[in-house]
Parts: C-alpha cells; structure tokens; sequence
C-alpha cells in the first residue's frame, strides 16, 4: 500500500544543513501497524511529515527519495492530488491533543470538516456521521457533546476526538505521532485499546510512532528503529524483541528500568546523539556503540541487509556476527 | 559553539557564548538596523560636538541677508532673521536627541521599578497599582503636558527644558510599567525562580540578579522605540509653542518655522525634516532589529 | 518512639479559586493536597507515584514549603519547619532542596555554570571566597561534568547535561534530603538511565534521604524503597516498592500496574489490562466519601460514596484505604 524508498529530508539553517533523514526506505501493508521507534533526534516524526509535505518549507526540504501510495508519488505529486490524499485515504494524529485542535471551533466543526471537503456531505448526514464517529470513540452523550469545544473536555477525550477526526473519512493509512505521550499512563492504555480496535475493524494500515518500546510491544505488527535521521534496524516485533541485533536497539532494551532488579546499575548508552548538521563519515552509532570493534566502522556506513527472514539490520560486524543467535545471549 | 579558551589552574577551559552575544551577533547581520546604529552614531556625535564645530553661533541674526537658499557660505541656508540653518540643526538636535534620551530614561526608571514591584508582589498591591496606572493612561496625555507647561511656563530655558523632560518623562512611563509588570509575571512563574526560592536566597537578589536581567530584552526594545515617540511629541509641543522657546532651537520648533514659510523659502523646512525624520528612521530600524535580535524564540534554533 | 527524619502530619494544601479582580470571592476549592501523612527514615527512598491531578508535585512543594500548606505539620530532623517564620526557615532550607523536572526551565539562562552553581555556596556561605572556583568544579565532577564547560550558558548543554547542573546546584548546600519532581521525565530514554544511575550512585555515596515523583512507575520500582500512590491528593496505598508491585491491594493501584506497557510483546499479548473508565478527576469539589468511587471497577456498596476512607496497616508495613474491597471482611 504504501512503498517508500530513500527519502531524504534536510533542514537548511543558519547553523548548516541539518539531515534529518538521510535515506530511509519502508512499506506498509494494508491494515498493518508499522511502529516507528527513535528518540529525539533520530528523525522518525520528521519522516512521515515529510510524507504529507508538512515540512515547512524554508528551512526544511524534502531532498529526494520517493513514496508510493496507491500509485500517487506523494512526494512529487501536484498540490490538488496531495489534497485529495491528506485527510481522506491519509489521517494523521498528533501529540498534544491541547495545541491540535482549534480553540475557536466546536469539535462538531472541526470533525465534520472534512466531510464537508473530501466527501461533500449534506449537513444532516455529517452531523449524523460525527455522533456516530464520537460514539465509536467511546465518548458519551455524543450529540450534545459536538457543541463543545476543546477546552471543555479532558486531555483524554481531546485525543478521542482528534483520533475521530482522523478516521471518521475512513482512511487507508492512519499516521500516529506520537499520540499517547502527553497522557496518563491510565489513560494511555484506553487510547491504545481504542487505537486497536478500530485498527482491526476498519482494516486500517497505522504507522505508529513513538519512544516507547513497551507501546511498540503492544501495538505494532513490526517494527522500525530509527538512529541519527537512518533506518538501523527493522523486524516484526516479537522477532525484535526476541532477537535484537543491533547494538543501538540492544541497548535501548537493555537500558529499560523495568527490566532491572533495584538497586543494580542500568546499562545506559553513554556519550550523546550525533550532531546531524555535520556530515557523518561511517556508521552514525559508532561513536556510542558498545560493541565497536573498530573494523569499517569509521569508513562507510552500512547497509540494511535482511539477517533472518524479513528481518532487516545495518551490516556491520557488531550487528551480524555478534547478535545472539551467534553468541551467547549478553 | 565552543570558542577560545582560557586557563583553569592549567586546565584549558571553553569560553562560553552567552545568550547577548548571540543577540550581538543576530543584530551586526541586520543590515537595516546597523544603517540605523551607524546613523544614530554620527547625529549624536555632531550634536555633541556642536560647538566646535558650528560655523555660527545659533543666535547670531543678519538681519541684512534675511532668508537665504543654501550656499556654500551656508550649507543649508539662512532663515528668515538670517540666521544659519546648518548651525540651528546642529543646535537643535542637542535638544531634540536630549529630551529623547533623557525623558525615556526617567519613563524608564519609573516604569521599571513600578512595574516590577507590581509584577513580583502581585494580589492587591498589583491591582492597586495597576489601577493607578489604568486611571492615568484615561487622562488626555496632551492635556496633561499643556497644563503642566501652560501654568509652570518660565522665561528660564532650563527649567523649561528640565519641566519638558518631567512632563513627558512622567506620561511614558505607563506603557513601561506594564510591559515590565508582565514581563516579571511571566518570569516568576519559572522553576528557576522557583528554585532560587528553594534555596533560601533573599527576594533582593532575586530581583536584581534573576528577574532583570532576564527582562531586560523586551525593555531595551521598548525604551529604542520610545525615543522616537518622545522626539515626536517634543516636536509637537514645541510646535504649539509649548516647547522650547526661541533663539533656542530644537528640530520641532525649526520645522514649524519651516512649515509658514514652506512655499518661498523650501529649505526651512525640508533639512529640518529631513534630518528629524532620518533620525526617527534609525531609532526605528535599530528598535525593529533588537527586537528580532532579543526575540529569545530566535535564539533556540 | 523517637521521631522519624521526616515527618508529614495530614498536610493540606488547598488553592481558593476567586472571581473578581479587586473585591474578589472565594467560589471553589482547588483541594490539591488534601490531608497526607508520611514518615521517612534517613537514608531512605521514597517514590510518590499517581496521575495528573494527584497532587504528588503540589506535595513535594509544600514539604519545602515552596508552596505554603493550608494546614499541617511538618517536622524535619526534629524541628518543626510548617511553622517557622519566613527568616528563619530560610537558614534551615539548606538542608532540603528540590531538583525541578524541566532542565530547560530550571536554570537562569543569563548565567553561566559557575554563576549558578557558585550563588547558594556564596549566599549561605558554605565555603570561603577563594574556595568557591574550587567547590564548583567538585561539584560538576561529582554529576559527571567536565569542568571545562564552567563558564558555559544553559543553552549551550544538551536537556541531560542541564540535568546534571541542575542536580549539582541541589546539591551544592550539601542538603540532607532531597525532592525529585519528575527529574528525568523530559529526557530521552537513553539519558533517562544515565541521570538515574547516577542519582543513585549520589544516594549511596552521600546517604541522602530522597522523595522520587514520578508517574512512570518502572523508573519508580527500580529506585525507591517504599513507594506511596496518590489519588486526588490523598494517599490510597503505601508499601514496600517490592511488595507493592507484588501484591498491590487497591484497585487503582492494581489498574495503574496493569497499565504499563511492557516491553516485552508476549506478556503484552498476554495481559489482562484493566482498563478504567472515566478521565482522572479534577481536584476541585472532590466527590463526597472515596474519591475513586466513580471510577472503581469494584465498587460494592453504596457505603464507598459516603464514608471517606482513611488508610490503615492492613499488614506489616502495607497500608491502604479501608474500603470494603481492599479490606478482607
């Protein structure tokens, strides 16, 4: 359903050109939830903005690559085309439900705006639509509560609504950046139930990104872990949590409180992410990597090769010949 | 980012790159605003050296050549008692930049010591304050300056002048206020106030030391485009016939001058007014460029 | 029995919210903390886990007195702090200091390391004037900073080196106790185990008592040793941070350990979540009796909407609200 290949995406500042993304390829199936996995820095937002063409555009500049979607190039495609897409095959939800939604309108406006736009509905049958839309989100009382506006509801319910908006057109690809973050850990498990369900009712494919390994865990049918603006290591989950192969995504497991006894040390990834507005020579990892043995590291940077089925992983020496299934497990 | 280094007991030590350096920076790029640096620079140097470097003195009349287009005698010309144009300017923008300056630096104290009691005490004192403020600003401004020049008018030009400074020194100062006032509610509520609160350090110091300086941006900005206003409203008064009184000269008093004997004599009016409005121009674009200088969303990228 | 190092005695906190901008009246109650009582030991950690809402920051302030308690005691080494005279308490506060959650808030940004780490060494007059240069750079190495960035801005730091400043700074009156309002919750996953391993090498090697707010209850089992949860500023289960996570008695409890998310895909596929209806509550006018009651799965009488629970020992060390579900009959 969606192919991308190689994109590329550079911020030009004053301080040099910043690389976001520096050549990341991907697919999504339809109805499948790709997790997108990185902290800040690496990239993984930027990315799927760069999809939509969110990227303001002085600085940023979507530099190449392609995306394939349903046919449509949405990176090179005309303006009217893209429209068409965004808030109709294409959703998106964001991470702050508080700065998302438009303080001035009520959430029945603001939901039943595209409607109007894409599918051009009578105002009966998109008022009609949106109770239904609210209800399915779980919200009560849904015809009274189109009148509100955002201030009036929770953090929790504005993130209901923002995700009724997105898939009340009943898109193809629902992109999610992020979305349970700002919430309570009580309430974040609601939205990612609520996330799931209506992915497996409407078959919808969810590009899903977060820091969080352990919503990954529970959400995603495969995963993607973003370094430094690159792809470093792709897999389907329980084959990435199982066997983990390179060292960044070892790491960031390894370093997960909940996965120590009190009181012992956490393995922690020393030094700090990269500066992406200077050119990085080699692997983007190498300077932190805990398991450099120093061989090509410095001089190319290395590929995704497919280690196990559908299993994909940059190709250097730390990565295919010590990940666990050849040594003993760390 | 790191830049030269110093010694530390014979260690080397990175210079840091405080955040007015980088202001510093994103301004000496502003080419509109350094024009206008460069243009203040040289009126308020001449204005100072006006009298050496004057070819006449302001007052000296010559009543036999009258008003007179520029020549190379006079540079700018002669007004109607004869008088040099060139040397009246000169004059005139000691008085002008003057009243500008030091009427916004008394608006300045004023307003920053109001508002920053009121911003850092807040309940009922605030809103005493701010209320004395919101009564004063319903006063006609004008009204107020002509009274006050009307029933305190002496033959005396200092005190004049000094009457002048006050008056519109004293009107100012409301806006100062409440952009201060606003700028410490917003500071205050910062956890590093906060954690100077939890470390015992006096209120004194947390004024002085914290909040200031770390307000400092949106008063510079403020007070750059003061001057302008306060020039105008000189100029004004002075145009009334409130201001300044002859043989002294300010830019406001030449151009009213300029403008009865606009349609025989055009160069009355036009160095006066171009010299007054090249001026303000700078004070604009320097008050513009510090803005976007100080702006500290900028200084985040 | 001789008093504990810290001693809490149903501290309220509650914020009036006032209509009217000059003769203003009180129309409603923000009851952020609405009686809590606690005890810490020296050298022990405590955490103090719950929701927006809870409370849990607005606790931690008002045990320093940052934000003043309406009503309640306060002991801290035997002496009584909830009511000393502003002068007074201010030569006691470096004996309790506070690291703030945002790194990039938490720091002047007009001053430089040294400046903000010299100024409460010379305000309380820890150390002498030509000590000072020498102070700050112990400091700095003590939180894993190289003293060559002594005279660099908080810009100029990444959010977990503005961290470790702000901790050196809390540090730097040699304080006793130490308040942790959600240190690493703005960091980067990463980081996140850096600043907390090295909050407990600081533990250990200086024997600080500590309170460790958080709502990321992982972080909060590997570092405290007792752990409190709050609901709608009380306190509604306290116990060991082991048995806690064990044998949690409450049901908020129980839903809040069930929320978690694992990193681990097939005890995530097996879970049973609890899932709660409803949003947290907002602390203004708290319902009657328990205030979880509109949310409780277990809800059996009409008893929880109108006895407001109290917390009780219900074994060694484990206590919990005495509703009727918790409380075996």
């Amino acid at each position: 359903m969606l192919e991308v290949k190689d994109l590329k995406t550079y911020f030009y500042t004053r301080n040099g050109v910043y690389r976001a993304v520096e050549g990341i390829s991907f697919s999504v199936k339809r109805g499948e939830v790709l997790g997108i996995v990185g902290e800040s820095g690496s990239g993984k937002s930027v990315s799927q903005y760069s999809l939509l063409r969110l990227i303001p555009s002085p600085p940023g500049k979507i530099v190449g690559g392609t995306a394939t979607f349903d046919g449509v190039d949405l990176l090179n495609c005309s303006q009217a085309e893209l429209q068409k897409i965004r808030g109709k095959k294409i959703s998106m939800i964001f991470q702050d439900p508080m700065t998302c939604l438009n303080p001035y309108m009520t959430i029945g406006d603001q939901i039943m705006e595209p409607l109007f736009i894409h599918d051009k509905l009578s105002k009966e049958e998109a008022v009609k639509k949106a109770k239904n839309a609210l209800e399915e989100v779980g919200i009560q009382d849904a015809l009274n509560r189109l009148k509100s506006y955002p201030h009036e509801l929770s953090g929790g319910m504005r993130q209901r609504v923002m995700i009724a908006m997105a898939l009340i057109t009943e898109p193809e690809l629902l992109i999610a950046d992020e979305p349970t973050t700002a919430l309570d850990v009580t309430v974040q498990a609601q939205i990612l139930d609520l996330i799931k369900a209506l992915q497996k009712k409407k078959n919808t494919g969810v590009i899903f990104i977060t820091h969080d390994l352990g919503v990954i865990a529970g959400i995603a049918d495969r995963v993607m872990v973003m370094y430094a603006g690159q792809v470093v290591e792709t897999a389907p989950t329980a084959q990435l949590f199982e066997k983990p192969s390179h060292p960044y995504t070892r790491a960031l497991l390894s370093s997960s409180p909940a996965l120590h006894a009190r009181g012992e040390r956490l393995k922690t990834i020393s030094g700090l992410p990269p500066d992406l507005s200077k050119e990085i020579k080699g692997c983007a990892f190498a300077d932190r990597c805990p398991e450099r043995n120093d061989r090509n590291c410095g001089s190319e940077n290395p590929k995704l090769v497919e280690l196990y089925k559908d299993h994909f992983v940059a190709n250097c020496e730390a990565c295919i010949h010590h990940s666990p299934s050849n040594t003993s497990k760390a | 980012m790191s830049e030269a280094v110093l010694t530390l007991d014979g260690q080397e030590v990175e210079k840091g790159r405080s955040l007015w350096q980088d202001a510093w920076t994103r301004l000496s790029k502003n080419k509109a605003a350094m024009l206008g640096v460069f243009l203040l620079a040289a009126f308020v140097i001449l204005a100072i050296i006006a009298p050496w470097i004057a070819p006449f003195s302001y007052d000296a009349q010559d009543l036999n050549i009258g008003p007179q287009a520029p020549s190379s005698a006079h540079w700018f010309g002669t007004d109607i008692l004869g008088r040099d144009l060139y040397t009246r300017i000169l004059y005139g923008g000691r008085i002008s930049l003057m009243v500008g300056f030091l009427a916004t630096f008394v608006s300045l104290v004023i307003g920053v010591l109001w508002g920053t009691i009121a911003g850092f005490v807040g309940g009922r004192t605030d809103s005493i304050m701010m209320r004395i403020v919101d009564i004063m600003y319903a006063i006609p401004f004008i009204l107020l300056v002509i009274l006050l020049m009307v029933f305190v008018n002496t033959r005396d030009n200092t005190n004049n002048l000094l009457l002048l400074f006050v008056a519109i020194g004293a009107t100012e100062w409301l806006t100062m206020a409440r952009i201060v006032r606003g700028q410490v509610m917003g500071i205050r509520k910062q956890e590093f106030i906060e954690a100077c609160y939890s470390m015992g350090i006096s209120n004194r110091q947390i004024i002085f030391k914290h909040l200031i300086p770390n307000v400092l941006g949106p008063i510079i900005v403020y007070a750059t485009l003061t001057v302008p206003t306060v020039m105008l409203t000189e100029a004004f008064l002075s145009f009334l016939g409130l201001g300044v009184q002859p043989p002294m000269s300010s830019w406001g008093l030449l151009i009213s001058s300029g403008v009865e004997n606009m349609e025989e004599y055009p160069w009355l009016l036009i160095y006066p007014g171009l010299t007054f409005s090249i001026t303000l121009f700078s004070l604009n674009f320097l008050g513009d460029g510090l803005r976007d200088a100080l702006d500290p969303k900028a200084s985040k990228d | 029995m001789s008093m504990s190092f810290l001693e809490v005695k149903n501290i309220k906190t509650h914020f009036p919210i006032q209509k009217g901008s000059f003769f203003s009246k009180t129309v409603a109650t923000v009851k952020a903390v609405d009686g809590v009582s606690l005890t810490l030991e020296q050298g022990e950690v405590l955490g103090l886990v719950g929701e927006s809402g809870c409370g849990k920051s607005t606790l931690g302030r008002s045990i320093l007195r940052l934000i003043e308690p309406t009503s309640g005691e306060i002991f801290f080494d035997g002496k009584e702090i909830s009511s000393m005279d502003p002068k007074a308490l201010r030569k006691e506060r470096p004996q309790f200091q506070m690291i703030f959650q945002d790194p990039y808030a938490s720091l002047d940004p007009r001053m430089t390391v040294f400046d903000t780490l010299s100024e409460p060494l010379i305000f309380h007059k820890i150390v002498g004037k030509d000590e000072v240069e020498n102070e700050v750079q112990r400091l700095m190495k003590m939180v894993g900073l190289a003293p060559r960035f002594i005279h660099k801005y908080p810009h100029e730091f990444s959010g977990g080196q503005r961290q470790r400043i702000a901790i050196a700074r809390a540090l730097a009156l040699r304080p006793k106790l130490i308040i942790a309002d959600e240190p690493v919750s703005a960091l980067d996953v990463s980081i996140q185990s850096q600043i907390l391993n090295l909050l407990m090498d600081l533990r250990n090697e200086l024997n600080l008592t500590m309170i460790f707010i958080s709502h990321d209850l992982g972080v909060v089992k590997y570092l405290c040793d007792r752990v409190a949860v709050m609901y709608l500023g009380k306190i509604i289960e306290l116990a060991s941070s082991d048995e806690l996570y064990a044998n949690p008695l409450h049901p908020y409890t129980k839903a809040l350990l069930s929320a978690i998310p694992l990193p681990d895909p097939q005890a995530e596929k097996k879970r049973e979540r609890i899932i709660l209806q409803g949003d947290p509550p907002s602390p203004i006018n708290p319902p009657p009796g328990c205030s979880f009651a509109p949310r409780c799965p277990k809800k059996s009488s009409a008893l929880c909407e109108t006895k407001m629970p109290q917390l009780i020992e219900i074994k060694k060390d484990h206590w919990v609200t005495d509703c009727p579900c918790n409380v075996p009959a």
